[in-house]
């Protein structure tokens, strides 16, 4: 069976696990059943039934251009990794919880011209 | 904007920004904030690499976070990492991609603290970045395991460079070097090409040529086609006259416009033994093509050249056409690194680079001194960040420096010749071996010039960008 090779941000869903083995011949198949043995999976890669527009998978570490569609061997390695666009702006990234400290983010970003950063309630930090 | 009003208008619309408009309005790379945490042996084995990034992406995310994080420690094997990657929506102009984008700024940081570490385990720099280099089956950080990669040649050749080993003379200079990744990119490409009636060919692309590639398609076409580069004649053309072809960006288009290009010239090929073979009344099979002419198994005594054969065609059938659309998944990944020497005058805080040098993993140049162009301009790129360049904002997020006379770029005059050394690793996944070069040129050099002024100064560090006279004068406690 193929083995995906499981992100740091997604292995509160596999219980820690770093790789895992699930039938697929298609990444459609993997994810599906990602899906089944960790639920939840899904909902963090698709967005429906594509991938997010910030997840690009590479099987075997090769990015693959079907997505999808793209065929899996029982030997292959599944990887999802960040979407990032060569020479132009990359996908709109998750949103990450913050950090602890959100102080030290907006200090690091506050910067002459800069009042600090703007968050979500409109608030001015 | 343009785009949006052509379609409301029905006619082309053109969009002309004044100088001052295109530094307040078409974005900044952005700044960042970069905290770098590395653990090694005692013999110098990096064990554990944990790093916090912070990108300013302006009013909307969509920084260029994902990739820094991607590359922070890509060009080294460490069995435990951690990187988090913030991006963060700020009241400025909204950051776009400048070059290798993200790549640069995360290197600043990585490679000084991999200069300290080597530092203080008392290992050559090179050395140490040999000894963790990452190589084919290493597993980066954020998962991919990596297939043929030049990371180590291009150490090697840099330790092996006339430079790296010249003796450094008078007070206030030093020497540093750091290295670099770009993952470089795919994407869809186009090509259709066509036999003229003298032998030479006619290709189609619709990659706008922004550094050389024009050429470096057509190339490969010809070695395909055994023709001299001169007889492919390239043209770039627009979106109506040519199948859908991705930006020219992301070091992207030798490797996928080149696939392309090779993929329509075996298509034409394959159609011009058919026609061959229909004027030879033999079985297609056995007609093969080798040293520019083609042959037939099935009477030996019969050959005709590319150019005999395109005379023919018209008369025979028409002309013929190959044709490609492409999305290859081989990108090459490319390792670069640099070495710099520079002196520094501790009254002005001037900085005077004084010699340059940057080694690169090209897969296989197929037009080498445009692959020379990309990696000295990227170089340059690469010395303006880190000694010169930089937005000036005021409190009111207004930028104060909107004219290239108050932008600081580098010119002539700041600027050293600069060797170049390329380093050929084939890319398995391009049937020539071409990997991107356009971006991971800019990746190194402001790194290595924050080491080279860390030996320069006396061990005084700088770890903020541009490293410019104001900013050494207050290190130097001098400001």
């Amino acid at each position: 069976m193929p083995t995906v090779w499981i992100p740091a941000p997604l292995r509160d869903l596999t219980g820690g696990l770093v790789t895992v083995e699930v039938a697929g011949s298609t990444v459609r198949q993997v994810i599906e059943s990602l899906e089944a043995a960790y639920p939840g999976m899904k909902a963090r890669l698709c967005d429906g039934e594509r991938l997010k527009p910030g997840v690009r998978v590479a099987v075997d570490s090769v990015v693959a251009p079907l997505g999808m569609l793209q065929p899996v061997s029982p030997e292959s390695e599944v990887t999802f990794v960040q979407a990032v666009g060569g020479g132009a702006g990359a996908g709109t990234p998750r949103q990450a919880r913050m950090p602890a400290s959100r102080a030290s983010f907006v200090r690091a970003v506050r910067g002459e011209g800069s009042p600090g950063a703007l968050d979500m309630g409109g608030r001015m930090r | 904007m343009a785009a949006l009003l052509a379609r409301k208008a029905g006619k082309p619309v053109k969009l002309i920004m004044t100088r001052a408009e295109v530094l307040q309005a078409t974005g900044p790379a952005p700044s960042s904030w970069t905290r770098v945490k590395l653990g090694a042996t005692r013999d110098g084995r990096l064990v554990a690499a944990e790093a916090e990034i912070a990108f300013a992406a302006g009013a909307y995310p969509g920084s260029s976070i994902g990739a820094a994080a991607e590359c922070i420690f890509a060009c080294y094997d460490i069995p435990n990492g951690r990187i988090d990657g913030y991006d963060v929506v700020v009241n400025k102009p909204k950051s776009a991609a400048y070059r290798a984008p993200g790549a640069p700024q995360v290197a600043f940081a990585a490679e000084q603290v991999i200069d300290e570490l080597a530092e203080r385990l008392g290992i050559d720099p090179l050395d140490f970045r040999l000894k963790n280099a990452a190589r084919e089956g290493t597993r980066r950080i954020d998962g991919p395991v990596y297939g043929r990669i030049g990371c180590v040649e291009v150490l090697e050749a840099a330790k092996a460079h006339e430079h790296y080993h010249a003796p450094l003379a008078g007070p206030n200079c030093g020497r540093g070097v750091a290295i670099g990744y770009w993952h470089n990119g795919g994407g869809e490409s186009s090509v259709t090409i066509s036999v003229n009636p003298d032998g030479t060919v006619s290709l189609v692309e619709g990659s706008v040529d922004i550094g050389g590639t024009r050429a470096a398609v057509a190339m490969q076409a010809a070695e395909v086609l055994g023709l001299r580069a001169e007889e492919v004649k390239p043209a770039v053309v627009d979106t109506d006259s040519i199948g859908y072809t991705s930006n020219t960006g992301g070091s992207r288009t030798a490797f996928a416009t080149g696939i392309a290009a090779i993929e329509a010239a075996r298509d034409m090929l394959a159609q011009l033994k058919q026609r061959a073979a229909r004027i030879w009344e033999v079985p297609p099979e056995t007609v093969d093509y080798r040293d520019g002419t083609f042959h037939t198994t099935a009477d030996p005594a019969k050959h005709l050249s590319f150019k005999q054969l395109a005379a023919l065609l018209p008369r025979t059938g028409g002309t013929i056409t190959g044709r490609a659309n492409v999305q290859p998944p081989g990108r090459g990944a490319a390792f670069a690194a640099v070495i710099v020497d520079v002196a520094v005058d501790p009254e002005t805080g001037k900085t005077q680079v004084l010699r340059g040098t940057i080694v690169q993993d090209a897969g296989k140049a197929v037009h080498p001194s445009y692959v020379e162009g990309q990696m000295q301009g990227g170089m340059v790129q690469g010395l303006g960040w880190a000694l010169h360049e930089a937005y000036q904002f005021n409190a009111r997020g207004e930028l104060q420096n909107a004219s290239l006379l108050d932008y600081r770029l580098p010119t002539a005059l700041d600027v050293p010749g600069i060797d170049t050394v390329i380093v050929e690793v084939p890319n398995p996944g391009h049937p020539f071996g071409v990997r991107g070069v356009g971006e991971v040129s800019i990746v190194p050099p402001a790194a290595a010039v924050a080491n080279a002024l860390h030996r320069a100064l006396g061990g005084v560090r700088l770890t903020s960008l541009p490293m410019n006279p104001a900013a050494i004068l207050e290190a130097l406690g001098k400001a």
